[in-house]
């Protein structure tokens, strides 16, 4: 019984403490691609329903108070949609113990950019909805916000002819790759990128170059994207007209991923690019 | 009442020798100048884009070393790395040669480019000072750093040769920059020649005034500087007409130090580049030119106006001083050297022509000139048929001094468009009408300066001398 | 002597006046040309888009390029070089003839027949570069005319007929019309195919030599593997340009099978022949290039000793050979060079 009420204390929380706890979880799931649920529980204001919820949580989760009016929220982190259909088969079964109807809406979020209204007002219209079905424990799932995260990938493209920057950027933009989003920006010459903090960010980067530059050249802009911390995050294909193999293999050896030599196909050159892109989605 | 006869006549006896002399420059001034109207005139429209495409391509460009003999060039090398790294060539190797400095050149490069000493066996084919150290960058592996104890330019050039890799080699300033299609340009004339041209020269334009970053240029324009401005009028004038029409008939003697390829071969052949000679590109040219006749072979060195190598002039007097009295002591030691070869048909075209021409027009020119000058101010003590006299003399110094510049100036403008801008056009041309009366003087006193320093020297350097004629008998 | 004087005065006046004059026209047709140029720009400005659209895209159709002014042709033309600097597929070119033949023959054929040498050398160029195919026949038809062309033209003109014309370009390489060097065969077996690479070698022994040492490069640079026993046949040739060039095109194909013709090589008493033995021998198997290789390592010309330190380190176990060079030869060029070969390449 003492175990009881310790548990208690510890899982349920103030609705205040909803929106910082959002905020942190999301945090997690932007950078470590943590999934977690959320389920709004819309019942009679009565604390034997609170007492019934977290009887049947699980000790990770939080149960999250909000007003009379308003839904309860129980925040399941690292949870998927189908792990929280246990907690609402033990709900149902507290039908026999209860007098009233309980609505539950089941919202698994993914998506790393979904905004604390949204997911708020989401909550409260599905489990309204949930509400005009039938059955004493009726409930929805709704999929907003599961959809992944798109992931950003800034294109860098380095070259001096205006009229061939605007056709790769056009070819780049072609490409859609499933939950890429490409972000291009295109510089003169490499002093230009280097100077720019367009390349300083977390950001996964291609980078799109000719190797001969004005002002710094190809060799130069990749040995000072090598230098960073984070290099794994830079993918360099380098665009060529002079072929000399040595220079090749030590642009290979310093981890440009393609080397393409002009005049190329635009054809081969979407689909190499595809193939950088694929292997940054996947890893 | 005879004394003052004989001197008068004297007096006017000189003056017919400096109105012939002139007439003769003039002469042959104009020749230059029609030959090389024609010969831009066949290129002007010809899009030289379109045929570097061609050559870009490997398998028909020759590799090329570039050799930079940097000697206290801590403000320039950067800049003149950058834009070699920058070069449309398929492959070359740019050997930096640190000749002893004393400022902050090689800390500056071995930072900059990531520098790391390497292990390298040199092929030491010509005589030079030791080596100290060779770094390879780490960034751009076909960028070497070579330091060694100090032995002049000649003796860094040669240090290039014995570490360089293939088999032609481009000797640039530590402080000059070249344009991105200058080395596929001035190598043109050699592959196309199929091999028959071992060294060719490309234009030296001045940088001054020229917004360059990184070794690119990024503002063109005039510098606001008269005495640098004049010496771009000077440049375009020797480069466009003097160089040019020499060139045509395999008559260049000079074809600048700061931007020339050579077959290295032909090189080695001649014992490399000269020390203790002040003008040792000069040097080196007429030697290849001796060679050449003496196995008879049928090889040409070429000028060729459009690869460019842009370079800073010096901004004021006292510099500008030394640089005109080095020029003209090489020029002197050059032709004292190969004098065997003035006037000897055994040469050719270079024995008979080349060598008088730089003799009595570039050599003697400004002793001459000088003494026309004070002609001009004698005669007007010596009576009213002088003053006439001295004003032809004067119209014919305005004629070559100023209208030939002036003429240069149309025919760049024409051919080349390096100033677009008409107002730039406009004072060049001004300031060219203007030369005969302050510049030109001023050289001419320099360059006579350089004529006495290399008797001198001469002097000085006897033994050295000798030694060297031995070896020209064998 | 005050008639000299005056003559000599008058002289340099009217020269100056003629010398203003010429630049007063010089600034005129210089802002002339600004303008164009500025026209030109800003064509390519406006309409770069509807050609990456017609060249690259499907949506666009070849009228709505449709030309209206002269200068717009020229700036279709600048157009044409840039893109075909960075891009080449079928599909662009076929799009760009399509397009060129539609709208730009006359402007082509025109300056072909220019009386500016220049402009008819530019023209060339552009036909080469942008593959105008159509233009063959105009181009051939050149050859035919009485008037004489420079060398420049004339390669060009051999060089487009390579390019477009499947077997007419063999009599030209045989017989051309100005001497060709070097350089010049070089540039035109390039644009060779395979197919045609056969049709003159099966008449390789008539050829002159200049061809023929081409020709062994071009098999190298091309890896024409089934040319290897041509290659092999060069060998005993007594030319010794020819059996270097042949040896120097067997290194870049990178055969190993029948080493034992390639040994004696490196017992020449060329040094160029010993090069390139040590060379072919970098892709052997170890056991049978390592003896040669040590050899060649200690040999006095350096480039041979530089060439074999490489072809060491490019074998298997490679490396370990040359330590033991380093640590076990008594000759010190042998272990210099060895040493060398740990740094970078490049």
């Amino acid at each position: 019984m003492s175990m009881q009420i310790n548990k208690n204390e510890l899982n349920i929380l103030d609705a205040s403490l909803f929106r910082p706890l959002f905020h942190w979880q999301m945090a997690n799931t932007k950078r470590f691609r943590q999934v977690f649920t959320l389920v709004f529980v819309r019942s009679p204001e009565s604390p034997e329903m609170k007492q019934i919820l977290l009887e049947q949580m699980r000790t990770s989760d939080l149960l999250f108070s909000f007003p009379i009016g308003e839904p309860d929220v129980i925040l399941m982190a690292n949870t998927g949609e189908e792990e929280a259909d246990v907690f609402i088969e033990r709900l149902r079964r507290t039908e026999s113990t209860r007098s009233y109807r309980v609505g539950v809406s089941v919202i698994e979020i993914r998506n790393g950019d979904a905004a604390f209204e949204d997911v708020l007002q989401i909550g409260n219209d599905s489990v309204n909805r949930a509400l005009q079905l039938r059955g004493d424990t009726p409930y929805v799932k709704d999929r907003s916000f599961r959809k992944l995260e798109r992931q950003c990938v800034r294109v860098s493209i380095i070259e001096d002819d205006p009229v061939v920057t605007m056709i790769i950027q056009k070819l780049v933009e072609r490409i859609s790759v499933k939950q890429l989003d490409l972000d291009i920006q295109v510089f003169r010459d490499g002093q230009y990128f280097i100077e720019s903090n367009w390349y300083q960010s977390s950001h996964t980067h291609l980078v799109i170059m000719n190797d001969i530059l004005p002002r710094k050249n190809g060799l130069e802009v990749l040995y000072t994207l090598r230098e960073l911390p984070n290099m794994q995050k830079y993918h360099v294909f380098m665009m060529t007209k002079r072929k000399s193999e040595a220079e090749m293999i030590y642009a290979y050896q310093y981890g440009v991923d393609e080397y393409i030599t002009k005049p190329f196909n635009p054809k081969l050159f979407e689909s190499q690019i595809k193939k950088v892109l694929r292997r940054i989605y996947y890893g | 009442m005879n004394a003052p006869l004989i001197t008068s006549s004297f007096f006017g006896f000189v003056g017919y020798i400096l109105l012939v002399y002139m007439l003769a420059v003039i002469f042959s001034y104009s020749s230059m100048l029609v030959i090389a109207f024609i010969q831009l005139g066949k290129e002007r429209k010809l899009q030289k884009k379109l045929s570097d495409e061609g050559a870009v391509d490997f398998i028909y460009t020759q590799p090329v070393t570039i050799i930079v003999p940097a000697y206290n060039e801590q403000e320039g090398v950067l800049g003149n790395i950058y834009s070699l790294l920058a070069l449309q060539y398929p492959q070359f190797e740019i050997l930096v040669i640190n000749d002893g400095s004393i400022d902050n050149t090689e800390d500056v490069v071995i930072e900059h480019f990531n520098m790391k000493p390497i292990r390298k066996v040199v092929n030491q084919q010509l005589e030079t000072q030791p080596i100290e150290a060779i770094y390879q960058s780490d960034m751009h592996p076909n960028l070497l750093l070579i330091t060694k104890v100090n032995g002049g330019k000649a003796d860094a050039l040669n240090v290039g040769i014995n570490v360089s890799k293939y088999p032609y080699f481009c000797s640039i300033d530590g402080d000059s920059i070249l344009d991105n299609t200058s080395l596929l340009r001035v190598m043109k004339p050699i592959m196309e020649s199929n091999k028959e041209v071992i060294a060719t020269g490309g234009t030296v334009r001045i940088a001054n005034g020229y917004e360059i970053q990184m070794g690119q240029v990024v503002r063109e324009g005039l510098p606001s500087s008269t005495i640098v401005t004049m010496q771009i009028i000077e440049y375009m004038r020797a480069f466009l007409m003097g160089r040019m029409a020499l060139s045509k008939y395999n008559m260049v003697l000079i074809i600048s130090g700061a931007f020339s390829v050579f077959s290295k071969k032909w090189v080695l052949q001649v014992g490399g580049y000269t020390k203790n000679t002040v003008g040792e590109d000069m040097e080196l040219v007429v030697k290849l030119h001796e060679e050449i006749s003496d196995r008879k072979e049928d090889k040409e060195i070429v000028f060729t106006p459009d690869p460019v190598c842009w370079t800073e002039a010096p901004d004021n007097f006292k510099d500008l001083r030394t640089q005109r009295r080095r020029w003209h002591q090489g020029l002197a030691e050059s032709l004292w050297l190969h004098k065997k070869m003035a006037f000897n048909p055994k040469y050719g075209s270079v024995g008979l022509l080349s060598i008088p021409y730089f003799l009595f027009i570039e050599l003697l020119g400004p002793v001459i000139e000088l003494a026309g000058y004070a002609y001009m101010v004698l005669s007007l003590f010596m009576g009213e048929a002088y003053i006439v006299f001295a004003g032809i003399l004067g119209l014919l110094f305005i004629l070559y001094g100023s209208l030939f510049s002036m003429a240069s100036i149309l025919l760049e403008a024409w051919s080349r468009n390096t100033y677009p801008a008409v107002k730039d056009l406009f004072r060049l041309v001004l300031l060219s009408l203007t030369e005969v009366f302050w510049y030109r003087p001023l050289t001419l006193i320099w360059r006579t300066e350089g004529i006495s320093s290399a008797l001198r020297r001469k002097r000085e350097w006897g033994s050295i001398q000798r030694r060297g004629l031995s070896e020209d008998r064998e | 002597m005050d008639k000299i004087l005056l003559s000599l005065l008058l002289v340099i006046v009217v020269l100056l006046i003629i010398l203003f004059a010429l630049f007063f026209l010089l600034v005129f047709y210089r802002m002339q040309e600004v303008k164009k140029k500025e026209a030109i720009g800003k064509y390519i400005e406006d309409r770069q888009v509807d050609w990456y659209e017609y060249l690259f895209g499907d949506g666009l159709s070849l009228v709505a390029l449709k030309p209206h002014k002269n200068l717009e042709l020229e700036a279709i033309d600048e157009l044409f070089f840039r893109i075909n600097y960075h891009f080449s597929s079928d599909e662009i070119n076929d799009k760009i003839n399509a397009f060129a033949s539609l709208y730009m023959s006359d402007y082509y054929s025109k300056k072909l027949t220019s009386r500016s040498r220049e402009l008819r050398i530019n023209t060339l160029n552009k036909i080469s570069l942008f593959n105008l195919q159509f233009m063959l026949d105009p181009v051939s038809s050149l050859l035919e005319k009485k008037k004489k062309y420079s060398k420049t033209e004339l390669l060009l003109i051999y060089e487009i007929t390579v390019k477009f014309s499947r077997t007419d370009f063999v009599t030209h390489f045989v017989a051309p019309k100005v001497p060709l060097g070097e350089f010049d065969y070089k540039k035109l077996l390039m644009e060779l195919d395979e197919e045609q690479i056969n049709l003159l070698a099966e008449d390789f022994n008539v050829l002159p030599e200049l061809l023929q040492l081409t020709m062994i490069e071009i098999i190298g640079v091309h890896h024409y593997l089934d040319w290897l026993p041509l290659l092999h046949q060069c060998l005993d040739n007594p030319a010794q340009e020819i059996r270097i060039r042949a040896l120097k095109s067997i290194a870049e194909l990178e055969v190993v099978n029948s080493l034992e013709l390639y040994e004696s090589f490196s017992h020449s008493t060329i040094w160029e022949e010993r090069l390139m033995t040590a060379k072919i021998f970098r892709f052997a198997p170890t056991e049978e290039a390592l003896p040669i290789l040590e050899r060649l390592i200690k040999d006095p010309n350096y480039q041979v000793r530089a060439q074999a330190a490489k072809s060491i380190k490019s074998l298997k176990n490679g490396h370990q050979a040359l330590y033991s060079v380093i640590t076990m030869s008594t000759d010190e060029f042998a272990i210099d060079v060895a040493e060398e070969m740990f740094g970078k390449e490049y």
